[in-house]
């Protein structure tokens, strides 16, 4: 009989390796391990609260009246006013002023504001020794987040007793703020 | 003795064919060198406007390098997601290469903003070692609606895949 592994083992150890070599032909070869890397993105929100009335100046001219009457009321609505806030607060309120000694006699100015979305509005008359004394009064509250452009701004100027207004100029001071913890 | 040979040099050829794969491939691995981007939200035109957006980082925010390439036919993949942190839930983050970066391979996609998701999505690939690829990146769906804060944020993650 005669040795199938050779004399010597050598068919003994080329069948081994062969078998090994096989193996390891066969392992599939790893891939290499994803490595990641991290990239912080950040967004800061800060209290915004922005308030503008289209023009600086505006002139509201009273038409000439007939002889042993008072002219009548004028009324303007040609200026706009905007705003934007992402504050949610009950207090976020549109405030105007008018300083003392402003308002003359013999003439009444009430400003009326339309409504945002979401607000609420009320008017105001200055006259003189009436609301014109340098105090803010909210006449836009219950604002909540939003931004709202080119808002009317109606003004009328309305004579009042038996003598004719004078030529007069009006300061009013808009304020988007926190009523009445800040101004 | 003959049979000690023989199992030391079948032993040794197992081994260095074990380690084939790491000692001629290396390990891909990918750096940035920013930690971050910050924006901070403004209006897009003064009152009575909303907040800008999309508003975008600068082009050179991100710089990503891949090393570990055994050479310039290396080839390689690079996917991008982000995690939802403390990010508003309208606020989507894109990205952008805007640039090459140096090396002697190759690299091509992600010219264009991509929305980034929770899951992994290619952004772009190349082969070769590459270094300072730049990223842009860009958030959307900013909003006055977005409640005040000091710092929203979400993680921006790039990983490198062997392809």
């Amino acid at each position: 009989m005669s040795n199938p592994r050779g004399p010597d083992g050598r068919m003994f150890w080329a069948s081994k390796i062969f078998a090994l070599l096989m193996l390891l032909i066969l392992v599939p070869v790893p891939s290499r391990a994803a490595t990641s890397s991290n990239h912080t993105v950040t967004l800061i929100v800060p209290s915004i609260r922005e308030i503008s009335v289209s023009g600086s100046f505006m002139t509201i001219t009273m038409g000439q009246p007939t002889a042993g009457s008072l002219p009548g009321a004028v009324v303007d609505n040609s200026a706009k006013y905007s705003f934007t806030t992402n504050v949610s607060s009950e207090n976020c309120k549109v405030n105007v002023k008018v300083p003392d000694g402003t308002m003359p006699n013999g003439v009444t100015l009430k400003m009326d504001l339309a409504a945002p979305p979401v607000g609420n509005v009320t008017s105001i008359t200055w006259e003189n020794g009436v609301n014109a004394n340098n105090v803010y009064y909210a006449l836009v509250s219950g604002i909540t987040p939003q931004a709202c452009p080119n808002l009317g701004i109606t003004l009328t100027l309305n004579p009042k007793g038996p003598t004719p207004p004078p030529a007069m100029w009006v300061e009013v001071t808009f304020t988007f703020a926190l009523f009445p913890e800040s101004w | 003795m003959r049979k000690h040979t023989h199992f030391s040099w079948i032993l040794g050829m197992a081994v260095g064919l074990v380690l084939i794969p790491f000692s001629v491939f290396g390990v891909l691995s990918i750096t940035s060198t920013a930690a971050g981007t910050a924006f901070t939200a403004a209006l897009s035109g003064g009152a009575g406007t909303n907040l800008a957006t999309p508003v975008s980082g600068p082009a050179s925010d991100c710089l990503i390098n891949i090393a570990g390439c055994s050479s310039n036919a290396d080839n390689w993949r690079v996917d991008v997601k982000r995690n939802a942190g403390t990010m508003p839930a309208g606020i989507s983050i894109s990205v952008k290469r805007t640039g090459d970066g140096t090396g002697g391979g190759s690299i091509s996609g992600g010219g264009a903003f991509q929305s980034v998701g929770t899951t992994d999505a290619s952004f772009f690939s190349g082969a070769g070692n590459r270094t300072d690829v730049p990223v842009q990146v860009q958030l959307d769906g900013l909003s006055v609606t977005i409640p005040t804060s000091a710092g929203y944020t979400a993680a921006l993650t790039f990983t490198v895949v062997d392809t």
